[in-house]
């Protein structure tokens, strides 16, 4: 095997770094080989749902309701997303947006017109992610302790707010923001759609997005090439706090119920779907077409199951499951669709 | 007498056994074959060098030695017979012994902890040694000719003593070779020396060397044999005093012709009268650094000459603004700058690249666009509307990596696969699209291989007599600065000791002014 290599004519190589430029197709596998590889997760689970139910789970009913609910997912995930680009993760997400949806129904029961009540509410939302940033970038808390105690504090104050309980008897305007539809398109879907345009534009055309990069892959470089680091961070985490509370926005008024313990379980779906689409915790790497495509998975993945009448411990348990194999796989260069194609390509190489 | 090195000569005798002996290995990465059917006798009581520029097979080489990576094809052979190499643990086996390039120690831990650190016998305590503990180590200390106690905490050890306890923790194994990698990269002149007359002693009491370096004065002293890779071949081995230095850098280098840019621009006495561009005054910082006057001048280069420890490395840390330093003025352009202000100096035109390169001077996980948009003060081209266009950074890039000989695949590539020289090109090319007015570089060249390093030094001298910059080096291999730097300062236990021009320096004066 390795004879017939070393017979071949010797590679253009010059410093031992391979000058030779690689094949398109092996370079487009190379760059997007994680969201490859959860598209074909994607077009496997949809097959076999397909299949095994086609008269639920295939309908355009469903497929509304996916959007629904992968929007809010998503504008949470993105959130997510910036803040562990920049090398650190927010576990507070969940409270925060049960906060914003019990301050947004308060306000909105309270007679306030929701042109208002809505800012009110994303400026709730923003408020704790910077305060979280200023905690992590300033006075150097570790993201875990800082973020979890602001869960504590935020789950608490909702709960004070609301008194513990549900606020109903919602105005209807609020449903166009998750509920109901924008003409033929679900309104979370496309509130979804513009959070990732915003989110890419900032993150490939702005100087900010090569900054939040640059942080998270090394904080020390970044502050020596003369970038304000600390501002930068707390800029990441009063985004996170700013979707996450616009994500509570949307998941009240999909549910039509302002409630504190609303978005409980997002914090650790959101950091889930991000690391499924190739976010690396500790930061400096990820992109935001693995996170949607991160949520497309982990969407149909439940909603598959609740046809499928699979309890919703068991799905948790699958979900689990999903990521601890999606990390692997990505990581495992003989499994990942690269090794494969690379097999594909010329079997003896290997 | 005669009769003795006759017996004792490494390479005499064929019939003897070789410690370990490795032949026709191969190995190939995508794209690259970084090893190609080589041969290498280790023998018992020499020392092997095994040289090479970046890139030769060095690195690939020893961790097939020590068993982090396998083989393709070859086979190993200690003292005769047939062995497997496939893991550390069976290099581990056989004898064969890492000490990396890099330094690793729990800081909480007592040196001696961190000595025996995996090989403590069953129920060892984790706070103090025990007598037998202790016996061991001091012995494995008293061989490598430290002398402080096991029981220091390993955060209060210098680079110098962590290198010899790393090779002390070496010994407590059996290690009938010892494998170094770049032992004395970071070291001092005198620290260096005391190592490398350590690992003469070692040799003397029996032990294999196989020792990789850059440095080729330490290889024409210590070596018995010497292996030179090159495009991962064995190009030559030669025997003590068969070879000189000349000729070992002829057959290092390879048959391209090296870039005219090195000798291009001459290094003019350009001791110029115009206003200076940097001025440090009294600068001190406690312990490290104490009132420190310095003045660099546009299109000048000014060497800060010192051994490890000297201070010149946080000195050109706390002029950037980096560290902060306690009391003293830094002025650029006639402004002083805060201190310890390091975007506030950036904004103005003063950049770093700082010695910790992959820690400090890039971002390794992104690619090479992004480490040289890295900065605020990028050219306006490439920032219309203030928003970032891929395409022009893409352009910019492919330009540097054109001007500058950068080697990659493309501006897309990931910072981190590169070798050391390019990376530092990168960080330099920075430097250049910012349109710095004052650089201060540290340690340019550490872990650089030869072809890089004068490669870098042109860089270094066309910012400043092409683009006007001030230039400040710190370093510690005082050879770079002649030739280079028009007024290089000597610094000593944290101060200026002496000051000369560039033309009147030379590596003695410099070396008898920087030993304390």
């Amino acid at each position: 095997m390795s004879s017939d290599t070393s017979a071949a004519p010797a590679p253009s190589r010059t410093h031992g770094v391979p000058l030779k430029k690689p094949s398109l197709i092996d370079s487009v596998v190379r760059a997007w080989s994680t969201e490859l590889q959860i598209l074909v997760g994607i077009v496997v689970l949809a097959l076999a749902f397909a299949w095994m139910f086609p008269d639920s789970f295939s309908t355009s009913g469903t497929m509304m309701n996916m959007a629904r609910v992968a929007g809010i997912l998503l504008v949470v995930s993105i959130g997510q997303s910036f803040v562990l680009i920049v090398g650190g993760f927010d576990i507070s997400v969940g409270a925060t947006m049960g906060l914003v949806s019990i301050v947004v129904s308060l306000l909105l029961v309270g007679g306030t017109p929701i042109g208002a009540a809505l800012p009110i509410g994303l400026a709730v939302g923003a408020i704790v992610g910077f305060v979280n940033g200023i905690g992590v970038a300033f006075l150097r808390i570790t993201p875990f302790v800082m973020t979890l105690g602001m869960l504590t504090f935020a789950k608490g104050l909702a709960d004070e707010l609301g008194d513990g309980g549900t606020i109903t008897r919602l105005p209807s305007a609020l449903a166009y923001f998750g509920r109901r539809n924008w003409g033929v398109l679900p309104s979370s879907g496309c509130i979804a759609a513009i959070v990732l345009a915003v989110a890419w534009f900032v993150l490939q055309r702005c100087r900010a997005g090569l900054y939040l990069f640059a942080i998270g892959g090394s904080r020390e470089t970044t502050r020596v090439a003369g970038v304000r680091v600390a501002a930068y961070e707390i800029i990441a985490y009063t985004i996170c706090g700013l979707l996450a509370g616009l994500g509570g926005i949307m998941l009240t008024s999909r549910v039509s119920v302002g409630q504190g313990s609303l978005g409980q379980g997002y914090e650790l779906l959101s950091i889930a779907t991000a690391v499924i689409g190739g976010v690396a915790i500790g930061g400096g790497v990820g992109r935001l077409t693995g996170v949607l495509l991160g949520v497309l998975l982990i969407t149909i993945l439940t909603t598959g199951l609740d046809i499928a009448g699979v309890n919703p411990f068991i799905q948790q348990m699958i979900t689990g499951i999903v990521l601890i194999i999606a990390v692997v796989v990505s990581q495992a260069p003989r499994l990942s669709l690269r090794g494969i194609a690379s097999l594909l390509r010329n079997p003896a190489h290997r | 007498m005669i009769a003795l090195t006759g017996t004792l000569g490494p390479a005499t005798s064929e019939a003897q056994p070789c410690v370990l002996e490795a032949c026709g290995i191969s190995k190939s990465f995508p794209g690259v074959q970084a090893l190609d059917a080589v041969d290498l006798r280790l023998e018992a009581g020499a020392i092997h060098a095994l040289l090479g520029e970046n890139g030769a097979g060095k690195s690939t080489l020893i961790k097939i030695l020590t068993g982090i990576q396998r083989a393709e094809a070859g086979h190993f052979r200690a003292n005769g017979l047939p062995v497997e190499i496939g893991s550390p643990a069976s290099a581990a086996r056989h004898g064969i012994v890492l000490v990396p390039q890099d330094i690793l120690v729990v800081p909480k831990l007592s040196i001696g902890r961190n000595i025996l650190l995996g090989f403590e016998g069953g129920l060892s305590q984790r706070g103090r040694l025990s007598v037998d503990e202790r016996t061991k180590i001091e012995a494995a200390l008293a061989i490598v000719g430290a002398a402080f106690d096991p029981e220091t905490p390993a955060s209060r050890l210098g680079v110098p003593h962590l290198r010899l306890a790393q090779i002390a923790r070496a010994l407590i194994r059996k290690s009938d070779v010892l494998v170094l990698d770049e032992p004395t990269a970071v070291l001092s002149e005198p620290d260096a020396n005391h190592l490398l007359e350590r690992l003469e002693h070692l040799r003397d009491s029996g032990n294999s060397i196989l020792y990789v370096t850059h440095r080729l004065s330490e290889v024409m002293r210590l070596a018995d044999r010497i292996t030179v890779l090159r495009d991962g071949r064995v190009v030559g081995t030669y025997e003590r005093g068969e070879v000189d230095r000349a000729e070992i850098m002829r057959v290092m280098a390879k048959d391209v012709p090296r870039p005219a840019a090195a000798h291009a621009i001459p290094a003019a006495a350009v001791m110029s009268d115009a206003a200076p561009r940097l001025r440090v005054e009294n600068l001190s910082s406690s312990f490290r650094f104490a009132d420190v006057s310095l003045v660099v001048r546009p299109g000048t280069i000014v060497g800060i000459a010192g051994v490890q420890g000297s201070g010149h490395g946080q000195l050109i840390r706390a002029i950037a603004g980096v560290d902060k330093a306690d009391t003293g003025r830094i002025v650029l352009d006639d402004v002083e700058l805060a201190h310890g202000a390091v975007a506030n100096a950036v904004s103005r035109g003063m950049m770093i690249v700082p010695a910790d390169r992959r820690g400090a001077a890039i971002v390794a996980k992104r690619s090479l666009r992004e480490n040289l948009a890295l900065s605020g003060r990028i050219r306006h081209a490439a920032r219309r509307f203030g928003l970032r266009w891929p395409g022009r950074e893409r352009a910019m890039m492919a330009g540097h990596m054109r001007t500058f000989d950068i080697r990659a695949v493309s501006s897309e590539t990931r910072i981190g696969t590169l070798s050391g020289g390019n990376q530092q090109k990168v960080a330099l090319a920075r430097v250049f699209e910012s349109n710095a007015r004052a650089l201060l570089v540290e340690e340019p060249t550490q872990g650089i291989d030869v072809r890089a390093k004068a490669e870098i030094h042109a860089l270094l001298r066309k910012l400043a007599r092409e683009r006007d910059c001030a230039v400040l080096i710190a370093t510690s291999e005082f050879e770079e600065l002649i030739g280079l730097a028009d007024e290089i300062h000597v610094m000593r236990s944290g101060r200026i000791v002496a000051t000369m021009t560039g033309a009147e320096a030379n590596y003695h004066k410099i070396l008898e002014n920087a030993l304390p």
